[in-house]
């Protein structure tokens, strides 16, 4: 029985080699056998016809082939992301190391550098961002605010009014991108403590404005008693003496 | 022309002045406060009233003098046309 066994699989396996050599693509013709069957066919021609692992294997190789030839682009697309993932850390680092720069090199004194050249830096997409710029600027030149902050919103600043960092600035329009991204960042970070200064400025000028309204109704309506006291006398001195 | 009248005609233009800057600078930034998201809008308007409150409070004695002021200079006003 076993015999007889081994001699069927020898001669299967002779006739799928010799299928194979005449036929240069063997997918073709074997394989519609699995999508078109026919009505009843012998065992024998099933298990002839029947797509072998090989032949599978084969198919989704030569199906690969052909997505890749007709879709090149949507094969480009991963390298073309690992090269900008690699450019953005690139810059992302470069801007981090300059910025980590100015942060240790932050001093008080460079409040007067920022203040003489923040107004140039207006232009661009700097001017979407400006009241950010103005609110870090009077961060900047608050004398209560703690130095934790103020070095950090020094080293942005100077950041901005630096020509070179890591997208040079003569650089239209793009050049200042890495400007405008790390003010948004610093903002965003100093959030909390940018509240606390707004709030507290407001708190100040408030307390002001309502102080100066009030002295000066008080000059006004003192002076108008003084006046109208006068007038009553002149009138009573003009009319009883 | 009575000395008196010019003072308080000049008074009351500067009055009148005030209030119409007044309204101008309301109407300038209720336009840019309706332009903010409505986030934004009732943060502004939660801390602006805080704020102001607050202060209003503090400064309470001094808005009740003047007030007491005002009373008197009317009461001076009616009793000179009188």
């Amino acid at each position: 029985m076993f015999a007889t066994l081994r001699q069927t699989l020898r001669d299967r396996t002779a006739k799928l080699t010799q299928r194979f050599r005449s036929n240069a693509d063997p997918t073709r013709s074997e394989a519609p056998a699995s999508l078109a069957p026919e009505p009843s066919p012998p065992a024998q021609s099933v298990a002839l016809t029947r797509p072998k692992p090989w032949q599978a294997l084969r198919s989704r190789w030569q199906t690969w082939r052909n997505a890749e030839a007709e879709g090149s682009d949507t094969t480009l697309e991963d390298p073309l992301d690992q090269i900008d993932q690699q450019l953005e850390q690139g810059k992302t680092a470069k801007i981090k190391r300059i910025f980590h720069d100015y942060i240790r090199k932050a001093k008080p004194e460079d409040v007067e550098r920022i203040n003489e050249n923040i107004g140039s830096m207006q232009r661009g997409p700097v001017k979407e961002i400006w009241s950010k710029v103005e609110v870090l600027v009077q961060l900047v030149r608050d004398p209560q605010a703690a130095w934790k902050s103020k070095a950090l919103a020094i080293a942005s600043l100077i950041y901005l009014i630096s020509p070179i960092d890591a997208i040079p600035d003569v650089i239209p329009i793009g050049g200042l991108v890495d400007d405008v991204a790390l003010i948004v960042v610093v903002v965003s970070t100093l959030a909390g403590e940018v509240e606390t200064y707004l709030v507290r400025q407001a708190e100040q000028k408030a307390e002001i404005e309502i102080r100066k309204y009030n002295n000066i109704v008080r000059i006004a309506l003192t002076g108008s008693i003084f006046a109208a006291l006068i007038t009553i006398a002149v009138n009573y001195s003009l009319k009883h003496l | 022309m009575h000395p008196y009248l010019i003072y308080r005609t000049i008074l009351l233009i500067i009055s009148v002045f005030g209030v119409v800057n007044l309204s101008r600078q309301i109407q300038r930034q209720r336009d840019r406060y309706q332009n903010l998201p409505p986030g934004i809008q009732t943060y502004l308007k939660e801390k602006g009233s805080t704020i102001f409150s607050k202060h209003i409070s503090q400064q309470r004695s001094a808005i009740a003098l003047n007030v007491f002021l005002l009373i008197l200079l009317i009461g001076l006003n009616v009793l000179s046309w009188a």
